[in-house]
């Protein structure tokens, strides 16, 4: 009997032992398509010991380049849910679709008013109107697909701290236009559909008065029926059917320069990836020019973005001859300088809400 | 380095095991001391300084306490010396920014604050190298004279970083009388996967709960905040315990017994049992090193409860350098007092499943008082867990419809029933040794690898935004 124990000691820590192994053995990934990052591997492990920094790449690079990882994950999610879980890597499970877990703990009113300020001064400072959209999250315009009890931050708040720095009559409310209908956001991403970009446009025209004959809604074309975005990402092993992924069909050739260098509008390389809403201007880079000299008029507008806008600008092609896109995550910039040298009529801020 | 990581799973216990195995029986105590310092050194490279200066320290003091057996001024000052030393290196590291800010807020003056980072494991091998230097001074045990054995008892890596706290005495017999036993190796590697699967399965889940809960605190419905309470209540239990069943498995893998440390606490029928069964060793040590010096009971009943508060306000301080945990410790002093008292001969008269159901309350409150070290959040949480946002809300059903299935088995596991069901089975296949030791041994796999499972599952990070 004594034997048979020792067995399996040797055989518990062989197995422990093996699975390293095979972990450092193998030669390794570099990307993870899923996860949208770069992983660890024993090429990358720092040798700084003394700041703890090369014990942390040693354990993330086994976490990363563990054999069968996905399965593991997969199998993690699935028993979380088995055990009734609905929020999972940051994404609530609702009723066959996900959405960004954004509670009000996650938001700071405090930061959103500062940078509404920011903006607000960038404005005054280069001599033009600010003017902002505020972008709802899917789970604060179709709450009732939430698992049942879930917390959104509130975002009339978020409006409101907005709306006080800017002032009401600058920021447009498009949570009306967006609420209530699931068809206005992505089933499998956090983003709004085509049809949720349509109806911000058609709030942002009526907003700036453009007339009945000017405004156009050009019709969509199908570029994916196998989108899968990402809040799948967060949950793998989550059951649920790809988006369709459609861009409006616009009928200019707008030119487009981002940091520098020349991209096409619609960026079709991107649908061979995992992240197919980067056919949208290739994705977010710092400054992004759009110039269409077919424009209905001359106007100029900055906008300050973030990857909402992207699937929003083609509706606006129509009407600015140029349109200067800022990511600020992405780049540096003083805006009321830029404002001032590109000849921006009007500074817009166009953003998700929670994070203003 | 932390058990439940990938370095220490896959390479760390391995190897240092099969090393350990397969070297001469008299060169082990040097080899696990070695194991044990890169073990430490791991996650503290400079600190692992402090850690030998605090065990080399005793060491020569014990030798010096020999040395003047018969000169007791000499010895006395030994003893001083050293619970000064320790205590003060404890209190620098741990207290010194506590004081400061305390400081600051009565007399509104803003000393700078030293931020010294606290070295891990440093109040529980402080509370070793002292308990033996406390227990040589008391002629309890004889001084170690081997330095490698007894920087091998101090520094040993499954009990180093979290407990149990080992005195000496417990251990002295074990340092060179060891025998090799398989059956207790194995039955060690079980507790351990036991204990990785509480903290892994259940502890790490339930802490998320916590943590999203109290991140809303002010604004929770009463209900939402007691199923706060309670996934933190199973979360630093099974944390805890699980990690003391971790260090007693690994303990036995090399050899060693140590002490139990958790005996199913949320069972217990009174606050004063509850602390008989929860983190055992430290109440032994405060009741060895600091009560009964007090007095503990032997002046009359004033002077216990005054012994009993000391000891009670340095428990809570013990756990953090923060007002809540002075008051977490004087909050269960209230309760023991009145226990002593006269509560418990009153529970002792009426069905037991009172008592149990008032401990539970009482201790489910406590955690509250524990985790909030913020004491704007902790008032923000008490408030809400009385009401001040409505009795129930949206929330409250969202919790329990998604983590009810996690509290049942969390509340199963805290009891004794799973050991005593596996008891019975494993005494029904006792006649099928073949078929039992298949069983376990399958059993124990398939949860090792649902631990790593989730080990890696846990460091799936997807980025929203490409290299963001």
């Amino acid at each position: 009997m004594k034997k048979a124990y020792r067995i399996f000691c040797i055989l518990f820590l062989a197995l422990l032992f093996g699975s390293g192994v095979l972990t450092v053995a193998r030669p390794g990934e570099s990307f993870s398509e899923l996860e949208n990052r770069q992983l660890k591997k024993t090429s990358d492990i720092s040798s700084d010991v003394m700041s703890g920094q090369f014990q942390f790449d040693l354990e993330k690079m086994l976490s990363d380049q563990f054999p069968l990882r996905y399965l593991c994950v997969t199998l993690q999610t699935k028993l979380k849910l088995a055990a009734g879980k609905k929020d999972i890597g940051g994404a609530y499970i609702g009723e066959g679709r996900l959405f960004q877990k954004i509670t009000s703990a996650d938001i700071s009113c405090d930061d959103i008013a500062s940078h509404a300020a920011r903006y607000a001064r960038a404005g005054e400072r280069a001599g033009v109107k600010v003017v902002a959209l505020p972008v709802p999250s899917a789970g604060c315009s179709i709450p009732d697909l939430l698992p049942k009890g879930a917390e959104m931050y509130d975002f009339d708040r978020a409006f409101a701290a907005i709306a006080e720095k800017l002032g009401r009559e600058n920021v447009i409310d498009v949570s009306g236009a967006l609420a209530g209908d699931p068809k206005r956001y992505y089933t499998t991403d956090h983003h709004w559909t085509e049809f949720g970009a349509c109806d911000a446009y058609l709030a942002w025209s009526v907003y700036h008065g453009f007339t009945r004959d000017e405004i156009s809604v050009p019709p969509v074309k199908t570029v994916s029926e196998d989108f899968r975005g990402t809040l799948c990402a967060k949950v793998p092993g989550f059951g649920i059917e790809s988006d369709i992924l459609k861009i409006p069909d616009i009928p200019f050739d707008p030119k487009v320069t981002a940091d520098g260098r020349e991209i096409p509008f619609y960026d079709l390389d991107a649908l061979k990836t995992r992240d197919k809403y980067r056919v949208f201007l290739g994705g977010n880079h710092g400054i992004t020019v759009i110039e269409n000299p077919d424009a209905a008029a001359d106007r100029t507008v900055l906008i300050v973005k973030d990857s909402f806008a992207n699937s929003f600008v083609p509706y606006l092609v129509r009407h600015y001859k140029k349109i200067v896109m800022v990511d600020e995550r992405y780049a540096t910039v003083d805006l009321a300088t830029l404002a001032l040298s590109e000849g921006a009529d009007e500074i817009a801020i166009i953003k998700e809400a929670a994070f203003f | 380095m932390v058990f439940s990581s990938a370095v220490f799973l896959f390479f760390f216990l391995p190897l240092t095991t099969a090393v350990y195995y397969l070297i001469p029986a008299r060169m082990r105590n040097a080899a696990l001391f070695a194991a044990s310092l890169l073990f430490y050194a791991w996650g503290e490279p400079l600190y692992v300084l402090i850690m030998l200066f605090s065990t080399f320290f005793d060491y020569f003091n014990g030798l010096a306490l020999e040395k003047w057996d018969g000169r007791p001024g000499r010895r006395k000052a030994v003893l001083v010396v050293s619970v000064a030393v320790n205590i003060g290196m404890l209190c620098f590291f741990k207290y010194t920014d506590f004081v400061i800010g305390s400081f600051n807020s009565v007399f509104g003056s803003s000393v700078a604050l030293l931020k010294v980072a606290l070295p891990v494991g440093i109040s529980f091998y402080t509370f070793q190298t002292l308990s033996y230097t406390i227990d040589v001074y008391r002629r309890k045990v004889k001084a170690q004279h081997n330095i490698i054995d007894f920087g091998m008892y101090i520094s040993m890596y499954p009990q180093l970083i979290a407990g149990p706290i080992v005195r000496y005495a417990d251990i002295e017999s074990q340092i060179s009388g060891r025998k090799y036993d398989p059956r207790k190796a194995a039955q060690g590697l079980f507790r351990f996967t036991a204990g990785l699967c509480k903290k892994v399965l259940i502890a790490n889940q339930l802490g998320a709960v916590w943590d999203d809960i109290s991140s809303r605190a002010g604004t929770l419905p009463a209900a939402t905040a007691w199923l706060g309470a309670l996934a933190f209540a199973f979360q630093i239990y099974f944390d805890f315990s699980g990690y003391s069943d971790m260090a007693i498995g690994l303990g036995a893998l090399l050899g060693f017994k140590l002490p139990e440390n958790f005996d199913h606490p949320y069972e217990s029928n009174s606050v004063t049992e509850f602390w008989r069964r929860w983190h055992i060793t430290l109440g032994v040590w405060f009741r060895e090193y600091v009560y009964i010096p007090l007095g503990g009971n032997r002046k009359g009943v004033a002077r216990q409860l005054l012994n009993m508060l000391v000891v009670w306000a340095l428990t809570g301080l013990w756990h953090g350098a923060g007002v809540n945990f002075i008051l977490w410790g004087l909050y269960f002093f209230v309760f023991l007092a009145l226990e002593k008292l006269f509560l418990l001969k009153f529970f002792k008269k009426i069905p037991r499943v009172f008592g149990h159901i008032y401990t539970l309350a009482v201790v489910l409150f406590s955690w509250v008082i524990f985790a909030c070290e913020d004491t704007g959040t902790l008032w923000s949480y008490i408030r809400d867990f009385f009401g001040a946002n409505g009795f129930c809300g949206g929330s409250s059903g969202y919790y329990l419809m998604t983590c009810g299935v996690m509290f049942a088995v969390a509340a199963v596991f805290s009891t004794h029933y799973p050991k005593k069901a596996g008891d019975m089975l494993i005494g029904r296949l006792r006649s099928k040794p073949v078929l039992l030791f298949s069983v376990r041994t399958a059993v124990a796999l398939v949860f090792l690898a649902l631990c790593i499972v989730f080990i890696v599952g846990d460091a799936y990070n997807p980025f929203l935004y490409f290299r963001f």
